[in-house]
């Protein structure tokens, strides 16, 4: 039986299991994952100075760059240091991409207006695309590329009511996402 | 932030015991696994923390222990021990034991201690530190970024007296071959460094 002081605690955790079987999935998956047998398990490796995140499952890969590396302010013309970043890019997903569609994603942060975000997302983005196709012209992908805008922050924009320069940072921009083989 | 310096446990364990039961039941209904289990040295029948309708997920630990730390926490000692880390094809699982050593005047609570944010009863703030390479290891999770941790869940669910210990992993992507020794790093308890990955 459960320790004393946790044993209200922990009946409501299991009420509410019990009530919304959805909840059970996280369980299995979880079980499972010990088990070795690992299906839907999504690693997450970023770089100390936070400049670059890798989300990997087992069908596809989503790097994301802030846009800080890539651009200057307000601008959508690549950095020589984002030329170097996208070079890196390019050679995983030449390495371990399973050809396909790679996608790439601009987002801001919420300075400015939404539709001057939208603006700047759909250009930065464009410019990614650019850049990878030209250093992979000779591999069998295509791109598409989309601009989401300030419409979906990583993390708040504001925190208790202030503006957040670290999660503004992080918000502004630019995920590629490409197929891996299996 | 990720990590969210946990102020609350302090107040709730000053308060009288029966806060905990508020504490406790907020944030981790949604969880879906067992908590990890307790071990106690000498069980009364009133100190049983173990669940036995279900298994804990984590590996066992195979004896050992890689590294070790004491710390005090809302004015308990704890004992850290980091008993393995091992690298499984594309995954590599820390297991790690807290034992409660002394101090206090009840029971050490682990509530959000160990979580990535607050109201996160999981032990995903835990994260891996490649200094050589720059690069840092979150929990893995189900699913995507917001899905459950590959780890233990339920920490609110964990009371430590004097002498328990309770056994706790997390689960990372595996460190390129050549990195044989990384950095982890626990919420409020401070970095181990180059702890071996067999």
């Amino acid at each position: 039986m459960f320790r004393s002081p946790s044993t209200r605690a922990s009946a409501a955790v299991l009420a509410a299991l019990a009530a919304v079987p959805l909840l059970a999935g996280p369980a299995k998956a979880q079980s499972e994952d010990a088990a070795g047998v690992v299906e839907d398990l999504h690693f997450f490796v970023e770089s100390l100075d936070g400049t670059e995140t890798e989300e990997r499952s087992e069908t596809e890969v989503t790097v994301t760059l802030t846009s800080d590396v890539l651009f200057d302010v307000d601008e959508s013309d690549l950095t020589a240091e984002a030329r170097d970043r996208l070079a890196s890019v390019a050679e995983q997903i030449r390495s371990e991409g399973a050809g396909g569609v790679v996608t790439i994603a601009g987002h801001t942060d919420d300075q400015a207006g939404d539709s001057y975000n939208q603006d700047l997302s759909e250009r930065r983005a464009e410019s990614v695309r650019a850049e990878l196709a030209g250093q992979l012209s000779d591999v069998d992908v295509s791109f598409e590329t989309v601009g989401h805008g300030e419409t979906q922050p990583r993390v708040p924009n504001i925190v208790d009511g202030q503006p957040n320069d670290e999660n503004r940072g992080k918000n502004r921009r630019v995920e590629i996402t490409y197929d891996v083989q299996q | 932030m990720m990590r969210a310096v946990n102020v609350v446990v302090a107040a709730a364990l000053a308060a009288v015991p029966a806060a905990c039961d508020d504490a406790g039941g907020t944030g981790d209904a949604g969880e879906g696994t067992p908590p990890p289990v307790v071990e106690s040295p000498a069980p009364d029948g009133a100190s049983d923390g173990t669940q036995t309708n279900t298994p804990a997920p984590q590996p066992p630990p195979e004896g050992g222990v890689l590294a070790s730390r004491d710390v005090q926490a809302e004015g308990y000692s704890l004992t850290i021990d980091i008993t393995e880390l091992k690298r499984q094809g594309q995954s590599a699982t820390l297991s790690f034991r807290i034992t409660n050593t002394g101090g206090g005047d009840s029971f050490w609570s682990m509530y959000e201690t160990l979580g990535a944010e607050s109201s996160d009863y999981t032990v995903s703030g835990v994260v891996l530190v490649d200094p050589v390479n720059a690069q840092r290891y979150l929990v893995a999770r189900s699913g995507g970024e917001d899905g459950p941790c590959a780890c233990s869940q339920q920490t609110s669910d964990i009371y430590l007296y004097v002498g328990d210990s309770a056994e706790f992993f997390a689960t990372y992507a595996a460190p390129p071959p050549d990195v044989t020794t990384i950095n982890v790093e626990f919420p409020t308890f401070g970095a181990f460094t180059d702890v071996p990955i067999s």
